[in-house]
């Protein structure tokens, strides 16, 4: 292969351009090596050439990115683009693809073989040629159709970029109004978060063993196509053509990777990206450093699966966020009214790869349905259907007296299942399936949550006042100050690193805490008081967990143990006084 | 390929033939020559031809020749180009076709067919005479499928292995697979049509079109010879009488969730079944189906522009649905999950070692895990002869203080049984547990609903916060409880439900916190009458206990810090899934009790009759000797829970039948009697370890007890039965008797106490205590 290694800008328009020619001169010079019987490892071939030409970032900058929206006035079927996305339904369907046909020419009796690959579009075949269907020479390959679509929640700063030309800006601009834009979105019913508008394509995957995940998030290199959707034809509309994608090859979108401008950050850098993370959300909590603490070990807290126990989770409930005085309007879907809670949702969007956010508003609960569901054979998407590591902001003050219907009950159900055992089943008929999952939960409510969290944080006083005023005053003056793009740049980098540190705890200190739980429920049991349970060592623990990375340790030294324990007590101590005070 | 196919076909021919004419006496092969006539008599359509016979048939036949590799022979061809040799069998089977021997002979014109096949063939050979006449050559005018009124299925042979949907692909092509699953949609049984008929309008001849795929473009014009000749261009016209159908449905089947790759979901397949194999399967239904995996090409405007692809089918040859739940399981169990049970039981104590299973993530609660084991696993139900029928299902309640992991270990186990419904008692009304009767908004039909216990029949219904629960509401479940069915009888709906569940409730003591000043009976705020009903009650007690609190807290801390389970690091530990298989392969023995375990049962029984008696009267007299505390042991607390009721005999052979299952035994033995009485004590002992304060509510009762314990940990060091007991560290019995609940003011009063009557000394240094006069 002459153009393995280095890629001149110009080759590589070729390869955004016409793929497909690329890809048959590549099975031609490879077919010529291996006496024709090759297709098996053909795939591979072009995944390995692909992914050398466009190993660096650089060179992948010139593949467009796919948009709905500008599907297709500016994308060309049959050109090279990029798509991040989730993998809805990996199921979508399986085809059988005739790989290699043998083309009769009834005429003359002559016979040819042809390839096609990357491609639903028949051969164009000459006047008196056509496909021998019965030939024993054909050879099928089968391709696993996956609806995907862009992943919900996913902040700006985590979308794709790419190097705009201000000619199609333009037309962007132009195209927007015209109204059939809108109508170019997915369905419906396979996205999360029900009438939102995202992209949606058919992607097929050329092989079936190594096809992605359900709910994966995927960066998809592969040829675009406007083909058609097999199972949105069987409800009639026949001619309507779906935007494919043909994979090349895929790979799965790592949240840190996303900041490759920074440099790498340095062990001695925790420490001041500690601070600077926690002023900002002090601010942003109105000045509420105890809460401003838990909402940063929130933040970086990840499910890790133990058998069945899950440790390192940290859900938690902010109470005392007031209640919006402002109606839900039925139009208003999954957007957050309060403007305290979208206060909240904002600046943790700034910081976190993909969020979303539900209000538990009684006509959303009652009607959406958050789990997946298969039930009349295709798979559609439910409001908790998300990607690994998703932040989903619920928002109860905006639930009022009413009746919780049986779905509503099924809804709040599923949420609680995914907070304590970090599980979303997928209603398939007759055998649910329970697939794990990793999602932060935060619940804002007014008073202690419906929802049984990891951990409860009454607010202070001043920053109850602080959100109090904030729903008195005019829209324009909550909106959050703008960070400086460098700072924001370097809070989530932060983040992201010491969410994915290692953590141990060493001997001595597993010892002095195992000591330290026994005295205490000892002492608590000699003094009558109420013992320390297995939870509370366990949520103790996790803490420490989080205070340890948070500051960049990965093993847990005594003093992040005691801060932990610290913490804890100052926590209890404002629940209890809190909770007396109101009552 | 044509070579192949007609020395294929004559072998066959061949085959088929003697097939049927020389076995005719042998017992198996006559089973064709029957299937012919039966076809013949019109009492069957389907000839079925199982795959297993035509190899022992082909192995019979190779005459002197050593047994041929089976990639040879016809059996192998079969089942790869099944699509084929059905033709080919179909030709054969229309030249051997008997005629029908009157025996099941009806009233030929009741069938349509028949009388318009009559008809044509009279007409056709009218039309050959005439043309012969002419000197031309006769036409054989219809197609075979027309007159043929059987299908020819293919029975694979036994030791194919069944697929999941993912497996099969493209290699499979035309292959007689076979692919288990679970069927979830069927849609309407409708006609098909395989050949259809039309009239001309012009010339009136009849002129039949095979139809091989699911859409076909009808024809318009005759093309018969006299319409051609004449250019007439007759219009045809369809002829729904004169066409031929089969049944036909369309049916999805899905991959079990056993088959599906961790993180992934279940794929899916669509099956024709035709003819006989239609209405076999029901949505819910697992099945081996076994078929040609068929590529159908996509038909209309979707072949114009997508030439290239094609969808999969399955067309359903022969079907066989599967039983559900355990004995599903325990057919899909591979045989390297047969190896590894086999291997648990060899290795030993499988009972410990599966009930630490349970719930891996709850630390201790050895004997509640086992009685939970024994629960999923469960007694078999006794039928009487009379129709009565006693209970196997094993009812557990775990009533225990907050925060003791109660919740934990109900949803394990709800999710572990493969029908556990998991539900909590404040939520939940009488009504949603056994069942409702609700009015249809659409129809305004009354309709019943089932409620969890109902959901749970065959499996298992955990209760959450059992004492939350409405007093009315509880009573609904007394009926479940030992009649293990429902009765309604509400707005003209009277009926009996099944459900036959085990119950595994939780509740909390009275006041939340077991408070140790009360009886047993003031802790536990259920009526007796619900108490009874449970085999075992558990008393899940929060009280510090140094060591296990150390080992609890270094067990959480290494979870955080290796990311898995201290024990997982061998590679024995059982997982969900084998826990299931396990129950699964236990649920499958039916032990019986031989004659002696069963009077030593009744003994055990007896005798706890008799103590619960002597105790209850001797309840008042029995006081503050340290003695009696100490050689009372466990028996004087199982008297201070609820009566001994015959219904405990029967919990007795339940546990102990449950765990002669867990052992992989046939019959039940006297150790498996003595481990369901421990079981029932083991609920009382954490009551033991304090005195029951209620009945000894002054301060000499706490210093008995306190001796007991001295007194029962120096036996414990001691040398041997009998010998004298040695001294003990003042400082290792203070934690002792701390971890047993008492305050070190209580010890020291004790040691005062019994120094002072000279049983006890301490040294002046107060390390240690040693026995003056032995106890």
């Amino acid at each position: 292969m002459a153009s393995s290694t280095q890629v001149a800008p110009e080759l590589a328009l070729e390869y955004v351009h016409s793929p497909l020619r690329v890809i048959h001169k590549l099975y031609d010079e490879h077919a010529s090596e291996n006496n024709g019987s090759c297709v098996s490892n053909f795939g591979k071939l072009a995944q390995e050439h692909f992914q050398t030409v466009f190993a660096n970032s650089n060179a992948l900058q010139h593949i467009p990115v796919y948009d709905q929206a500008k599907v297709p006035n500016e994308l060309k079927s049959g050109s090279l683009v990029r798509f991040r996305c989730m993998v809805q339904d990996p199921s979508y369907g399986e085809e059988l693809h005739l790989t290699i046909a043998r083309v009769l020419n009834s005429e003359t009796g002559e016979t040819q073989q042809k390839f096609s690959q990357f491609t639903d579009m028949e051969h164009t075949l000459a006047d008196g040629w056509e496909v021998d269907y019965g030939s024993v020479h054909n050879v099928f390959t089968e391709k696993e159709v996956a609806y995907c679509v862009s992943i919900p929640g996913q902040s700006a700063w985590t979308q794709l970029d790419q190097k705009d030309n201000l000619e199609s800006a333009m037309e962007a601009m132009s195209l927007t109004g015209t109204g059939e834009e809108s109508k170019r979105t997915g369905l419906s019913v396979k996205y999360p978060i029900s009438g939102a508008a995202h992209s949606a394509a058919l992607v097929k995957f050329y092989a079936p063993n190594t096809a992605p995940k359900v709910s994966s998030a995927i960066d998809v290199i592969g040829i675009y196509e406007l083909g058609r959707n097999a199972k949105a034809q069987d409800s009639g509309n026949e001619d309507e053509l779906w935007p494919c994608i043909h994979a090349i090859y895929y790979s799965e979108v790592r949240p840190q990777a996303l900041h490759s401008m920074l440099p790498e950050l340095q062990i001695n850098d925790y420490a001041s990206r500690h601070n600077m993370c926690l002023a900002h959300l002090t601010s942003v909590l109105g000045g509420d450093d105890l809460a401003a603490q838990y909402l940063l070990l929130h933040l970086l807290s990840k499910t890790v699966r133990v058998q069945d126990a899950k440790v390192g989770k940290l859900s938690l409930n902010l109470i005392g966020i007031p209640t919006s005085d402002q109606e839900q309007s039925s139009k208003a879907g999954f957007t957050l009214i309060n403007p305290a809670s979208k206060w909240i949702s904002d600046a943790i969007s700034q910081l976190v790869p993909y969020n979303i956010s539900i209000p538990f508003d009684l006509k959303l609960l009652n009607k959406s349905s958050f789990l997946p569901n298969a039930e009349d054979g295709d798979l559609q998407a439910g409001t908790l259907q998300l990607v690994q590591g998703t932040e989903v902001l619920c928002d109860e003050t905006c639930l009022s007296n009413g009746t919780l219907e049986e779905r509503g009950v099924r809804n709040l159900h599923a949420v609680q299942t995914a907070i304590i055992d970090q599980q979303v089943t997928y209603l398939y008929p007759f055998q649910p399936i329970e697939m794990p999952t990793n999602l932060r939960f935060l619940v804002l409510s007014t008073g202690k949550s419906i929802l049984h969290n990891d951990c409860d944080v009454y607010l202070s006083n001043s920053a109850k006042q602080f959100f109090k005023n904030m729903q008195s005053s005019s829209p324009v003056e909550h909106q959050l100050r703008p960070l400086d793009p460098m700072h924001t740049e370097q809070l989530r980098q932060y983040l992201e690193c010491a969410r994915h540190m290692e953590f141990s705890i060493p001997q001595p200190v597993s010892d002095f805490i195992s000591n330290e739980y026994a005295q205490t429920r000892r002492a608590a049991h000699e003094e009558g008081k109420k013992m320390m349970t297995q939870e509370e060592l366990a949520l103790t623990i996790t803490v420490a967990r989080l205070i340890s990375i948070s500051k960049g340790e990965s093993e847990l030294s005594l003093a992040s143990w005691n801060e932990a324990v610290e913490l804890e007590r100052c926590r209890k101590e404002r629940n209890l006084q809190t909770k007396s005070s109101s009552s | 390929m044509q070579g192949f196919m007609s020395s294929g076909k004559k072998a066959l021919v061949d085959g088929d033939t003697e097939m049927a004419d020389e076995f005719t006496p042998e017992k198996p092969r006559a089973k064709y020559v029957e299937q012919l006539q039966q076809v013949a008599n019109r009492t069957l359509d389907t000839v079925e031809v199982a795959l297993d016979d035509v190899r022992a048939f082909e192995i019979k036949h190779s005459g002197g020749h050593p047994p041929f590799a089976f990639a040879s022979s016809l059996a192998f061809r079969i089942e790869h180009n099944a699509r084929s040799y059905v033709e080919l069998f179909s030709k054969v089977v229309d030249k051997l076709l008997p005629e029908p021997d009157g025996s099941a002979m009806q009233d030929p014109d009741a069938d349509v067919m028949d009388v318009l096949y009559q008809a044509r063939r009279d007409r056709d050979q009218r039309d050959n005479e005439a043309l012969q006449a002419e000197g031309e050559d006769s036409v054989e005018s219809f197609p075979a499928e027309l007159k043929r009124r059987f299908v020819v299925r293919f029975v694979p042979r036994q030791e194919q292995r069944a697929q999941a949907v993912r497996e099969v692909g493209a290699g499979q092509i035309g292959h007689l697979v076979t692919v288990r699953g679970l069927v979830t949609r069927v849609s309407e049984v409708r006609p098909a049509m395989v050949v259809a008929a039309y009239v001309c309008d012009s010339c009136g001849s009849e002129m039949f079109q095979q139809v091989k795929s699911r859409q076909f473009l009808p024809l318009t014009q005759c093309q018969s010879k006299r319409c051609v000749e004449n250019r007439s261009r007759g219009r045809l016209h369809r002829q729904t009488r004169g066409s031929r159908f089969v049944r036909f449905q369309e049916v999805r089947l899905q991959e079990l969730t056993d088959q599906v790759p961790m993180g992934d979901i279940p794929r899916s397949l669509t099956v024709h079944c035709i003819e006989a194999t239609a209405r076999t399967l029901n949505p819910g239904d697992v099945a081996h189906v076994s078929g040609v995996f068929v590529p159908l090409p996509y038909t209309g405007f979707r072949a114009l522009r997508a030439g290239l692809l094609a969808d999969t089918l399955l067309e359903a040859h022969h079907v066989r649905p599967l039983k559900r739940r355990y004995d599903e399981l325990a057919a899909a169990a591979s045989p390297e999950v047969h190896e590894r049970l086999a291997q648990l039981q060899r290795d030993g104590d499988a009972y410990s070692r599966v009930a630490r299973a349970i719930a891996p993530e709850i630390f201790g609660h050895d004997d509640v895990k086992k009685a939970l084991l024994l629960l999923l696993v469960g007694a078999p139900t006794k039928r009487m002869r009379d129709g009565m029928s006693i209970r196997g299902d094993i009812n557990v309640c775990l009533m225990g203080d907050p925060g003791v992991a109660k919740s934990q270990l109900l949803r394990f186990v709800a999710k572990v049984a493969p029908r556990g419904v998991y539900t909590t008692g404040r939520g939940s009304s009488g009504a949603g547990l056994t069942a409702a009767v609700l009015r249809d908004a659409a129809s305004g039909e009354l309709v019943l609903e089932g409620g969890a216990l109902v959901l749970a029949d065959n499996g298992i219904c955990a209760i959450d916060e059992f004492d939350k629960m409405d007093e009315n509401d509880r009573t609904a479940i007394h009926e479940v409880m030992e009649q293990q069915t429902i009765s309604i009888s509400k707005a003209g709906i009277t009926t009996t439900l099944n459900a036959r569940t085990a119950i595994l409730a939780a509740a909390n003591p009275a006041r939340s916190r077991y408070n140790p000043r009360l009886t047993p009976e003031e802790n536990i705020n259920l009526p007796a009458a619900l108490l009874s009903r449970f085999d075992v009650l558990f008393l899940m007690l929060d009280r510090p206990s140094h060591d296990d609190d150390l080992r609890l807290a270094r067990h959480v801390a290494w979870v955080h810090t290796h990311g898995r389970h201290p024990d997982a690091a061998d590679a024995d530990a059982i997982d969900p899934d084998m826990l299931r298989h396990f129950v699964a392969a236990a649920r499958a023995r039916a032990p019986s009790l031989p004659r002696s375990v069963a009077d030593y049962v009744v003994g055990a029984y007896v005798q706890l009759r008799q103590q619960h008696k002597s105790a209850s009267a001797a309840a008042d007299a029995r006081r503050s000797l340290a003695r009696s505390a100490v050689d009372s042991g466990i028996s004087s607390g199982r008297s201070a829970i609820g009566a001994t009721t015959p219904r405990t005999l029967l919990a007795i052979l339940r546990l102990a039948q449950a765990r002669a299952r867990v052992r992989a035994a046939d019959t039940v033995e006297i150790e498996d009697v003595d481990e369901a009485l421990r079981l029932m004590d083991a609920a009382h002992v954490t009551l033991d370890a304090r005195p029951p304060a209620a009945d000894r509510p002054t301060r000499t009762d706490t210093s008995s007890a306190i001796y007991a314990l001295i007194v029962r940990h120096a036996r414990m060091l001691a040398a041997g039965p009998g010998a004298e007991l040695p001294q003990i560290g003042y400082a290792e019995m203070l934690d002792r008797v701390r971890d047993a609940g008492f305050s070190e003011a209580d010890f020291s009063r004790c040691i005062q106490q019994y120094e002072d009557i000279d049983v006890l000394h301490v040294n002046v240094s107060r390390t240690r205590i040693t026995f003056v006069s032995a106890p």
